[in-house]
């Protein structure tokens, strides 16, 4: 395996994970088990970098991949323990319980909380096309190379997006309004 | 700065910013990257120096030298027969080495015939 690849990967670790933390809508155990498998393809050469792309993008679009196929796996099985909880009769608990999984994962920043609240009012593409462009500062091209969409769906996704969550966190124009 | 966001409007600036904070955040509550990655496997160019080298020649000489030893030559007839009986040479003497109850005819002396009474050879 190519030493520049993995230091690469490495060196924008920070990155990874907050990749990965959006990916998996901000739940942090999630993101964490997703990141560690993702590295684990790579080491183990599940996932084998071709150089058709950056291996920023290639990389994220791994994350991605293992991000929707952790999803549908705990969706799967929380449909399971639903029903289970269901039949024992203690729905009331598991709730409480998920209330509070989520008061400890509350977010110290306002600021960052806000704009964390926002995002997942978005639509899942919007979401991701915004982040790889804001927050890791990708282009509109290699978004689109990273969620394996059109330059034409990845651009019209990141301006509605943008106006959406303009509108949301309140920082909305009037004359972007009609756009 | 994105390339995608060289001529920013307003909101892309101010989104701009609030990533950027949201990044510092979520970086410093980053888990510490996998040992694994650290720990990682080195390439092969970079592990073979000198040693690696002088070992690659020194594997590549006994493959060449066993290839020598081990391959059979093709013989002719004729020098294969003579292999064949050279590596199998008996003197008469050895036969007297040979176990009775191997060859036990060897062992007995040779019967004695009375010539004369056949109107043989006479003295």
């Amino acid at each position: 395996m190519a030493r520049t690849l993995l230091d690469d990967l490495q060196a924008q670790h920070a990155r990874n994970f907050g990749w990965s933390l959006a990916c998996c809508g901000w739940q942090r155990d999630l993101a964490e088990d997703v990141l560690q498998e993702a590295y684990l393809r790579v080491l183990e050469e599940r996932a084998v970098f071709s150089g058709r792309s950056s291996a920023t993008t290639w990389f994220f679009a791994v994350i991605k991949r293992v991000a929707s196929e952790t999803r549908r796996a705990r969706q799967r099985r929380a449909i399971l323990n639903l029903r289970a909880v269901r039949m024992a009769g203690h729905v009331e608990d598991a709730a409480a319980a998920a209330e509070g999984d989520a008061a400890d994962s509350a977010l110290r920043d306002e600021t960052a909380a806000a704009l964390r609240a926002a995002l997942l009012q978005l639509s899942r593409r919007q979401r991701e096309v915004l982040h790889l462009v804001f927050y890791n500062e990708l282009t509109l091209e290699e978004a689109a190379v990273t969620l394996r969409i059109s330059l034409g769906s990845a651009r019209t996704h990141y301006h509605r997006g943008k106006l959406r969550l303009a509108q949301l966190l309140n920082l909305e124009r009037d004359d972007e309004s009609d756009t | 700065m994105s390339p995608t966001l060289e001529q920013p409007d307003d909101i892309e600036r101010e989104l701009a910013r609030r990533f950027r904070h949201l990044r510092r955040e979520e970086s410093l509550t980053a888990p510490p990257c996998p040992g694994g990655l650290t720990a990682r496997r080195r390439p092969l160019a970079a592990t073979m120096g000198r040693g690696g080298a002088a070992q690659l020649a020194a594997a590549l000489a006994a493959m060449i030298v066993i290839a020598l030893v081990a391959v059979p030559r093709s013989q002719s007839p004729d020098e294969l027969y003579r292999d064949i009986m050279n590596t199998n040479v008996l003197l008469t003497d050895s036969l007297l080495d040979v176990s009775p109850a191997t060859l036990p005819q060897y062992t007995r002396a040779p019967r004695l015939y009375d010539l004369h009474a056949a109107g043989g050879v006479s003295h």
